[in-house]
Parts: C-alpha cells; structure tokens; sequence
C-alpha cells in the first residue's frame, strides 16, 4: 500500500482509546485502530505529509520517510517532539507492520513500549516507528554507517537495535560504525551468523559504558575504536578488517 | 579546595568547581558554565569542552585549552529541543600517550536559572569574567553599551549568589545612567530599553529630556545633571530592591 497522507497527533481522548485497544487483545484490532486512525475527533492534523511505501519495510526505508516528513520546514520539525504524533502513527502503520497477519500480533500489556510513546520515555529506541526515524536522523550525515539498526524489518529489530539504538551514546558514530563493521556482513547486508555468542553487541555496549568514564571514545575515529576492543572481539575485528578493507 | 576522585581515577567536580546557569528570554536561550580548577592541578594542555544532551539532541562545544584555571563561556542552546531540560556535561580531555583521548575530570548536572543577569543578545546590562581588572568589578562601555567586568577569581561566586545583584548596585546604574545621558555613540535600541527602564524605576523623565545628548550645557546645569543621575541611580535601586514584583514584571 502507498501511502500519502497528512500526519495527525492523537489528543486525550484518542491516546487512551488506542491504549485500550492495543490491551485489549482484540481479535478485530487491525480494523479497530484503523478506525481511530481516521476518526477526525480523536486526532488533529499537523502540517507535515508522510509518504511510504509499506513495501519497502526495512528501517531505513520508514525513517527516510518519516525524516523527509518532519524536515520539510523549520515548522514541522517541532512535531517529532510530539509523542502523540508516534502515537497516531503507530495506530495508522500497525497493520502495515504486522504485514497484516493477525497471528504476528503478540498479546500487547503492560506499557506497550514497541507501539505507545510516552511522555520522556527513555525506550523510544523500542517504538517500531520512532526507533526507525531516530536511527535515521542521528546518522543521516552517513547512513551506511548506521547499517547495523537500519537494515532490519521494520516489525523485527533485533539485538544489534535493542543495544546499540538503545542508547544515545552509542546509536551515533563512530560506535555505530563500529558495530556495522563488526556485525553486518557487506556482502550480504546482514548479520554475520553467531554474533550473540561472543563479543556480542551487548559485550559492546557494556566495554563502552565502563570506558566512558575514562575515555572520550565518542570523539576517536571509527577505525580507532575498532583497535581498542579488548580481545573477546578479536574474531568480529579480523573479519571486519577483511571483509571492509580496513587494512 | 577539595578533590573526589571516583574508581576509575576521574577527577568528579563538584557544584562549587562547575556550574551551568541557564538564561533565557523570548528570543534566546543561553547556558552559562562557569569553572574554577584551581588546586586540581590539571594540565594547562587540557582541553574543556561542554556537551549538551537533550532527550532529541546532543551538542558538543570546545572551550579550548585550560589556560585559565578559572573562567566562565556562554554558549547559544536555543536551537536544542527541549534545551530546558537538558544534562550538561563539562569534561577537561587529555590525551594518553597512544591518544587515546581519557577525560581527566567531569561533571555532569542540570542548568539553573539564573534571574537578574541576563545575556547580551536580549539583556540589559551584560556581565563577563575580565582577569585583568584589579577591582571586583567595573563597568566599561563596549560598542556601544554598558559591560559588568567583574574579576575572574569572583566572577562564579557572584553571579551565583543571591546577594549579588548589579542592578541594584548603585553605582552601577550611576555609571549606567551617565552612559545613557552623555555618550553620543549608543547602541539605540538598548539605549531605549534603558530610559524606560529607568523611568518605569522612578527617574524623572525631565532628566533625558533636558540634558541627554544636549551639546548646549552649562556648567551649572552639568552640575544639576551629575546630581540627578547620581540621586536617581540612588532611588532606582533602592526602588529595585523594595519592589520585586515590578521589576519582574519589567523584565517578562
């Protein structure tokens, strides 16, 4: 599906009711939140207009949409701060995300966080459709280093998103950088096969949070950083250098 | 001046070596950082820097080298979303021999508001560390307008205190009020703020209107002018001083 539509932001009354709904475990969810999607009294517009196409899934292909939304003038970038605005999103692309199979719907409690964004969440990175646009923006300068928490499915982010999107620090070169050389395989733009048995993505976000009291790595060149990794990455560095060419 | 180094060897400031003051008007927001280093004996090779980290944006602002163990920068946050709450870090960087760059010490906190000083886009009177005056401090003109220089070494401790307040001071409005009523070569807009400042503050308006930019004076009535600045700069900061909520509103 095509889509070319006005962005809205759910007011009180819409916000509740689409917590409601994704709660409810509804067996008729899709056409639910349809609905509140398009019911005028529950959203109001905002000057900004998404185009996507929902064939083209992965997280680079929505946050390059949603980025050309929220930039097309210094007024509508204000509305990305909106959480309702991810909100109503998240209501309108639900089905798209899903593929529109209602057995890929998990039974939805507690705060939600891959579809609600609440007001200073610090799991954004979480949100299907927010996680995607934020990786997008904070590498837009060099997407390509960001492969590693842009080339997934929109509906399946995976480890590589939950740690290095996960927090600010690290979703930013030249960790980001870093981690698409370690973990992705150019040839093959995914993942190599074993990157959560050793030198995991989260063994590197943990050996980044305790340098980062000590070490600025924030301001070393990729290719630096790459060098400090302690040897448990030894086998993920050999492969990066190869595969990259960073000899 | 105590040190607290943390496990990792990292010198942690406290409030009393950085803080961050925030400053904001309709049109501009800006963040304070001002540091006093001393005794800390950190290289004068280091490197300051400020990073601003927003739950949307993260900024980072190099200060430069540590040439001056005390000192104070202002840096333009407006364009930060939700820069009010954001966490300012302030970090002095070394590198180690391989150059690795280690933050040799840091501190990391939420800006005050600081009210009465304002900043030099929006403000009246602007304020800035001078290490080479030899008083506390001193009003110079600038382009234009009146600058507080206030000494270095006294520069955080005044501007975060409550009992320090230059419009209140006055001979600071004195020295202010003289600016406005015989320099010819103003900054206009910022001359007007100050008239209606003044006058909203019980000067007599007869004042400007007989004697600012008069080339025709007497020297009596030069006298009769000298005495009415220095009384009314007298009667305004005693008025500020008693009535708060006016000035407030003056300043919103």
């Amino acid at each position: 599906m095509k889509y070319k539509i006005n962005l809205r932001s759910f007011n009180d009354s819409g916000r509740s009711e689409f917590e409601q709904i994704l709660l409810s475990g509804s067996k008729s969810i899709f056409a639910e939140l349809d609905a509140l999607a398009s019911d005028k009294r529950k959203s109001a517009e905002i000057p900004a207009v998404f185009e996507w196409d929902s064939k083209e899934r992965s997280r680079l292909d929505l946050g390059g949409a949603l980025h050309a939304s929220f930039t097309t003038n210094d007024a509508t970038l204000k509305f990305a701060d909106d959480p309702n605005v991810w909100n109503w999103l998240a209501c309108l692309l639900f089905k798209e995300i899903h593929k529109q199979d209602l057995n890929l719907v998990p039974k939805i409690k507690g705060d939600a966080p891959r579809w609600l964004v609440r007001e200073n969440t610090i799991r954004g990175h979480r949100h299907l459709v927010l996680g995607s646009y934020t990786s997008y923006k904070n590498n837009v300068d060099d997407l390509g280093a960001a492969n590693c928490i842009l080339h997934q499915d929109i509906f399946e982010p995976g480890e590589l998103v939950e740690r290095i999107a996960g927090k600010s620090s690290l979703s930013v070169m030249p960790v980001v950088q870093v981690a698409t050389w370690l973990y992705i395989d150019p040839r093959k733009n995914l993942p190599y096969a074993g990157i959560t048995s050793t030198g995991t993505p989260q063994q590197l976000s943990k050996y980044l949070n305790q340098i980062e009291k000590n070490v600025d790595y924030q301001s070393m060149k990729p290719k630096e950083l790459l060098e400090l990794l302690p040897p448990a990455f030894k086998r993920w560095q050999s492969m990066a250098k190869k595969n990259n060419r960073l000899v | 001046m105590s040190t607290n180094l943390n496990f990792t060897g990292r010198i942690d400031l406290v409030a009393s070596q950085v803080s961050f003051g925030l400053v904001e008007t309709d049109q501009t927001a800006e963040v304070r950082v001002t540091w006093d280093l001393r005794g800390l004996f950190l290289p004068k090779s280091a490197m300051l820097r400020l990073k601003a980290t927003s739950i949307f944006d993260t900024r980072v602002y190099e200060i430069g080298n540590l040439d001056s163990e005390v000192g104070a920068e202002v840096f333009d946050i407006k364009s930060i979303r939700n820069y009010a709450s954001a966490d300012y870090t302030f970090q002095v960087l070394e590198p180690d021999l391989n150059g690795i760059p280690l933050i040799k010490a840091n501190r990391k906190g939420k800006a005050e508001t600081l009210n009465g000083v304002e900043t030099p886009q929006s403000s009246l009177l602007e304020t800035r560390s001078n290490s080479e005056i030899k008083q506390a401090w001193k009003v110079t003109i600038e382009d234009g307008r009146p600058i507080l220089d206030i000494a270095s070494d006294l520069h955080r401790e005044l501007l975060s205190s409550q009992f320090f307040d230059p419009l209140v001071i006055p001979a600071v409005l004195e020295r202010i009020l003289e600016w406005l009523i015989w320099t010819q070569e103003k900054n206009l807009e910022l001359a007007d703020k100050w008239e209606e400042f003044f006058i909203a503050h019980g000067v007599q308006r007869h004042l400007f209107d007989e004697f600012k930019d008069n080339p025709d004076l007497t020297f009596e009535s030069l006298k009769d002018a000298r005495f009415l600045i220095s009384s009314g700069a007298g009667e305004v900061a005693h008025h500020l001083k008693t009535n708060d909520t006016l000035r407030k509103l003056f300043e919103d």
